[in-house]
């Protein structure tokens, strides 16, 4: 997508057709009558919004404002905040999208006949040219928090037809904001967002002034690392879960060589393709596991046994897949991105437009999910976007975190890590499901402030939360560390987070390994690597071609040390991305090129490697 | 989802030591007529059942901060659903590949070894070293803590029905690929059940060791038998004699014993010129139809599977109650369509003196609010339900025994219902309690709907939601084995009628047990196992 400006007030837009029946006066009275009217007939063109005209830029921005703020707490509530860091440079980068959505998808809001609804609600999709590829909320951008609104209902119907419905329910499901339980917006809020962002955020430096984020990342590990790390050993689910006998997809359950693990799948370098991924890690094995004929879409995760390797899909006919490497089965679901797994092997959670909670079992023998029509799954609401889950080893209760997060899907080229641009009012919320005694509620949730921080993961143990610590211009500067302590208490829980680390690495959101010894990510290659990867500087004409298609490699960061190690060496345009830990200690990742329409299902052993190393 | 911290593991084990024996009735079965037609003596052997269930059981290791006996009650002693799978997983490890590819049947002697190995498993693993062990033992500072050592397993599995799961992975895995017979099925041949299966230790020329009664009805066979050959018998003989332990020899013999007839039978086992060191097995053949073809063969006789309803301990959370009298039961009947158990009636706060409560050694507690039971003492089973009260003497517990009362616990907390058929036999709407037990021949009075009509037993605290209160167990565990929803059986009458109380079925895949394909789904673990060996080899 073509970037622009981040300056306010260039947005130019076609205002006259935005006035299809309201009329231009707006005003509270005219937008209650709106808001109050039945649907309308199908065939009476409502307004897409209501320039506010009427109102100066200062009450402009401070009701604008007002409704992005919102109020977090409750059910029911609107606000923009429980997910987005609002920051003037989201907030910039929301209006340029803005402008790319109207100039480029919503180009005649009078939809005048179907070929025009048609075309405009494809520009919408991921893959405009592919009808059947999912609505992207980036496209829409703000005018997402009109999704639920007449025009868009209005468009859907036009363009579908009688059938609209199915369409428009996607649509909902996948792009209204803002998402789970939270209220939409309502004509007249949307008429004031719309508004500011088309008049080009006016007084925004004034009215959103910030206290300014940290500006360095001091690099430290405290002795409570090694203490927990030396305890989860021991006791945390990668010791308990070889305890219990869980099956590790691709190893001889009698053999206690993990290193012969995966060994009937084609290795790295094997195919001309695949020759010099590995890196920096003597003797590392990277077996290819798998080769999708479909894009994924934003993060993988998979099952602490690893037989199971879920994420949202881009392409491919299904909304999203989870493969069962076991069956050799990418089993279609209707859950949108964002899977999380269990550490003790026993569920998943996936996201919709709410959270659901399955059994892992389920996966074993069923040929698609549908989510709310089987009876191994549960919906919860209590969960946003972006959440990460983990297991108290001793209590039981499983935890949920979630929080302002900024969305990395890997699509196309990518020259930049995601930004990090959380607020000075960014909170991680935390989310137990109780053992009842005979089953598991979601408990009450427990926001806790992180300021400055976000895309927050919890580890496997649960006893850890990681947090991207934005720095200057929404900018990463590295990763904080926290030890989390839970206590019973009569309403519940109370919890306390202590810093224990801080790694001053940058890149996408980590995943701990079921020991929390290790982390593991992607970084997207910048300039700044290029004398980590071999060259004399960003300069030099050979690293043209990573300048130009973008790349992403992995990256190991010891818990214990902060040591980093990057563990593969990927070509331009060759992205590793969203690795993870299984039980056992192998990571897995994703290998994108750009322009394919394939990926590959990857394992390293490097972890294992340079554990069996440092024990030499 | 279960979380592994909430179940037995093996450092648990280790320390529990192996299961209790639960001494089955075996004569229980001659009695069934007498069961089925007379509440008050079902009741009567209901009670001597949770008696012997509840029996203290000694801990396999000494707590060194308890004062001792440390013991805990027999059923909490059972197999958890994480044993379970962790016994069929060393089970299935231990074949050969080719006995995997076959699908070759466990030996007894393999299960006797795996029982054993679990018990001593936590010595092996890496993770639990000697003095985490013993520190692990040493934070046991209290008896709710030392029942917490048995976790909070929603089901409880004794031994010999263990035993008889694992061994018929075949058949359940036949089921699973081939879905359970029909409900009209005839099942074809005899039907082979095990009764009594014991490991025999004996010394040369010991005293003579006697088993029994065994009851058999008209048409069946006994057959007596020593797991083992040659030098482990050591010369041994065993013998059957007819109605009493000194009653006429039907038969003798240095290997196996078969004997035909309706009447009681004992076995006596006499040990040779060397010593004896192998099992003894009594198992029965009955002409009528194999009812259990999702399994090897029914389970013997002194099969056990508990269900408990624990209920977690908050600081401010309570327990709801309900009244279980014949006002309180006519009124629930009239909302069962729709209510079920429905509302509580009020809500307790009991402490441990009061209510089954233990505590897990990551601190959490529990009270224990139900326990569901069934005794394959009889061949349609022993249906019976537990629940706490906080008017225990009223009603269901009104026949309580002093045997109940005198058990170190709170029990005498706790209420019964019992059911041995689908439909009721006793012409007594009251069960004859109307004179030692006013409250309950009211009770019962309440939900009898007269000979020939669906029996009654339904606990509040397990048969939770709609038309699951007037259910009698038995009914919707006909089904077990079988693919169908507890919903649908209990709420759908033109299929299953009387909220799925009446037989609808010819036969019983998995003889009654839901352990396998529901709730944590065993069979389902058994088939992931062999599909995961079946990729590595």
């Amino acid at each position: 997508m073509g970037m622009l400006s981040n300056s306010p007030g260039l947005l130019v837009l076609p205002l006259a057709a935005i006035f299809a029946c309201s009329g231009g006066s707006g005003g509270d009275t005219a937008d209650a009558a709106v808001d109050a009217m039945p649907l309308p007939d199908a065939f009476i063109l409502p307004a897409f919004f209501t320039p506010q005209d009427n109102l100066s830029d200062d009450e402009l921005a401070t009701q604008a404002l007002a409704l992005i703020n919102g109020d977090e707490t409750g059910a029911g509530a609107t606000t923009c905040t429980a997910c987005h860091g609002i920051t003037k440079q989201r907030l910039f980068h929301w209006r340029a999208l803005a402008d790319t959505t109207m100039s480029e998808c919503l180009t005649d809001l009078t939809v005048p006949n179907q070929t025009v609804a048609l075309e405009m609600l494809n520009c919408l999709r991921q893959d405009p040219t592919d009808p059947t590829s999912a609505f992207s909320p980036e496209k829409a951008s703000i005018f997402s928090t009109g999704a639920n609104l007449r025009w868009f209902e209005y468009a859907f119907r036009t363009a579908y037809g009688e059938g609209f419905q199915t369409e428009y329910d996607q649509f909902i499901d996948r792009v209204a904001m803002p998402k789970g339980t939270m209220t939409p917006y309502s004509q007249t809020e949307f008429d004031v967002l719309a508004s500011w962002f088309t008049r080009g955020l006016p007084l925004l430096d004034e009215k959103l002034p910030e206290d300014p984020p940290p500006t360095e990342c001091t690099p430290g590990v405290s002795a409570a690392v090694a203490t927990h790390v030396a305890d989860t050993t021991l006791n945390g689910w990668r010791a308990v879960n070889k305890q219990n006998g869980i099956l590790m997809f691709g190893c001889d359950p009698k053999s206690d060589n993990v290193f012969d693990c995966l060994s009937s799948y084609e290795q790295a370098g094997d195919e001309k393709y695949s020759k010099d991924w590995a890196a920096n890690v003597q003797d590392q094995q990277i077996r290819i596991l798998r080769q999708n004929n479909y894009i994924s879409d934003f993060w993988t995760r998979s099952s602490a046994d690893g037989r199971y390797v879920g994420h949202g899909a881009q392409t491919g006919g299904a909304r999203s897949r989870i493969v069962d490497l076991q069956r050799d089965l990418a089993i279609p679901g209707t859950a949108f991105y964002d899977p999380s797994f269990f550490p003790d092997n026993s569920g998943f959670m996936f996201q919709t437009s709410r959270a659901y909670m399955c059994n892992q079992s389920l996966l074993a023998t069923t040929e698609s999910i549908t989510y709310n029509q089987e009876s191994e799954c549960t919906i919860s609401n209590e969960i946003g976007l972006y959440q990460h889950v983990g297991a108290n080893v001793s209590s039981g209760d499983y935890w949920a975190v979630a929080g302002q997060f900024v969305s990395d899907g890997g699509h196309g080229r990518v020259l930049s890590d995601p930004d990090a641009g959380f607020s000075g009012g960014s909170r991680v919320k935390f989310t137990p499901f109780i053992h009842d005694g005979t089953s598991y509620s979601a408990g009450e949730e427990h926001p806790i402030d992180i300021p400055f921080e976000g895309d927050t993961i919890i580890s496997a143990s649960s006893k850890m939360i990681l947090s991207r610590l934005r720095g200057p211009g929404d900018n990463q500067l590295g990763f904080v560390m926290r030890e989390v302590t839970t206590t019973e208490t009569q309403a519940g829980y109370d919890i306390e987070l202590n810093e224990v680390a801080r790694y001053c690495f940058n890149g996408g959101k980590p995943a701990f390994s079921y020991d929390d010894r290790w982390l593991v990510l992607h970084h997207y290659i910048g300039n700044a690597d290029a004398v980590d990867l071999g060259y004399t500087s960003f300069s030099d004409p050979e690293f043209e071609s990573y300048r130009n298609n973008g790349s992403a490699n992995i990256y190991l960061i010891d818990t214990l040390t902060g040591q980093v190690t990057r563990i593969t060496k990927m070509r331009a345009g060759e992205y590793a991305l969203f690795p993870h830990f299984r039980s056992d200690g192998w990571i897995y990742f994703m290998v994108r090129n750009l322009g394919s329409g394939s990926e590959r299902i990857v394992a390293s052993d490097a972890a294992l490697r340079l554990e069996a190393a440092s024990q030499n | 989802m279960r979380s592994s911290s909430q179940a037995v593991l093996a450092e648990d084990r280790n320390i529990l030591g192996a299961p209790g024996t639960y001494p089955a009735d075996t004569s229980l079965r001659a009695r069934t007529a007498e069961l089925n037609a007379s509440q008050k003596l079902r009741r009567e052997a209901a009670w001597q059942s949770v008696a012997k269930l509840l029996q203290p059981v000694e801990f396999g290791q000494t707590i060194p901060n308890l004062s001792s006996p440390n013991t805990i009650p027999l059923w909490q002693s059972f197999y958890g659903n994480d044993e379970a799978e962790r016994l069929f997983l060393h089970l299935f490890e231990g074949l050969s590949p080719a006995e995997r590819s076959s699908q070759t049947r466990f030996t007894p002697v393999s299960i006797d070894d795996a029982f054993g190995w679990n018990v001593n498993e936590v010595e092996g693993l890496a993770n639990w070293p000697e003095e985490r062990r013993l520190a692990y033992l040493e934070a046991i500072d209290s008896n709710a803590k030392l029942t917490g050592i048995a976790g909070v397993d929603q089901v409880g599995i004794n031994p010999p029905a263990l035993r008889h799961i694992v061994s018929s992975y075949p058949e359940i895995l036949r089921c699973i690929a081939d879905a359970p017979p029909d409900a009209s099925d005839e099942g074809p041949g005899q039907s082979v059940q095990e009764m009594l299966r014991v490991p025999l230790s004996l010394a040369a020329c010991e005293e003579a060791q006697l088993f029994g009664p065994f009851a058999l009805s008209q048409g069946e066979t006994l057959q007596a038998s020593f797991s083992g050959s040659g030098q482990e018998l050591g010369g041994a003989t065993l013998s059957v004699h007819a109605n009493s332990p000194t009653g006429q020899m039907e038969c003798e013999s240095d290997t196996r014993c078969e004997v035909s007839g309706e009447r009681e039978y004992y076995v006596r086992v006499l040990p040779g010129p060397e010593p004896l060191s192998a099992a003894l097995q009594v198992d029965y053949k009955s002409p009528s139809s194999n009812w259990s073809s999702c399994l090897n063969k029914p389970f013997s006789t002194d099969s056990v599977i508990v269900k408990a309803s624990w209920n977690r301990i908050f600081a401010s959370n309570t327990l709801p109650t309900y009244k279980t009298s014949a006002d309180a039961l006519r009124r629930r009947l009239a909302d069962n369509d729709t209510e079920g158990w429905g509302q509580e009636d009020g809500t307790a706060d009991p402490g441990p003196d009061a209510i089954y409560t233990m505590e897990l050694p990551n601190g959490q507690r529990y009270r224990l609010t139900g326990l569901h039971i069934m005794t394959k003492e009889l061949d349609h089973w022993q249906w019976i339900s537990l629940w706490w009260s906080d008017e225990p003497d009223l009603d269901f517990g009104q026949d309580r025994p002093q045997s109940i009362d005198d058990l170190e616990g709170p029990w005498s907390n706790y209420k019964m219902c019992a059911v041995s058929k689908f439909n009721e036999s006793d012409p007594l709407p009251g069960g004859g309690f109307e004179q030692s037990a006013p409250d309950l021949a009211n009770a019962l009075t309440s939900v009898y709907q007269g000979v020939g009509q669906p029996s009654w037993c339904s606990n509040p605290y397990i048969e939770e939601g709609s038309h699951n209160m007037a259910t009698n167990c038995i009914g919707c565990h006909q089904h077990g084995g079988t693919t169908i929803a507890s919903e649908d059986i209990i709420g759908m009458p033109t299929l299953y009628p009387q909220n799925g109380r009446s037989q609808v079925r010819n036969n019983f895949p998995q003889d009654y047990s839901w352990v396998i394909s529901r709730g944590e789904q065993l069979g389902l673990y058994f088939k992931e196992v062999v599909a995961f060996f079946g990729v590595q080899e």
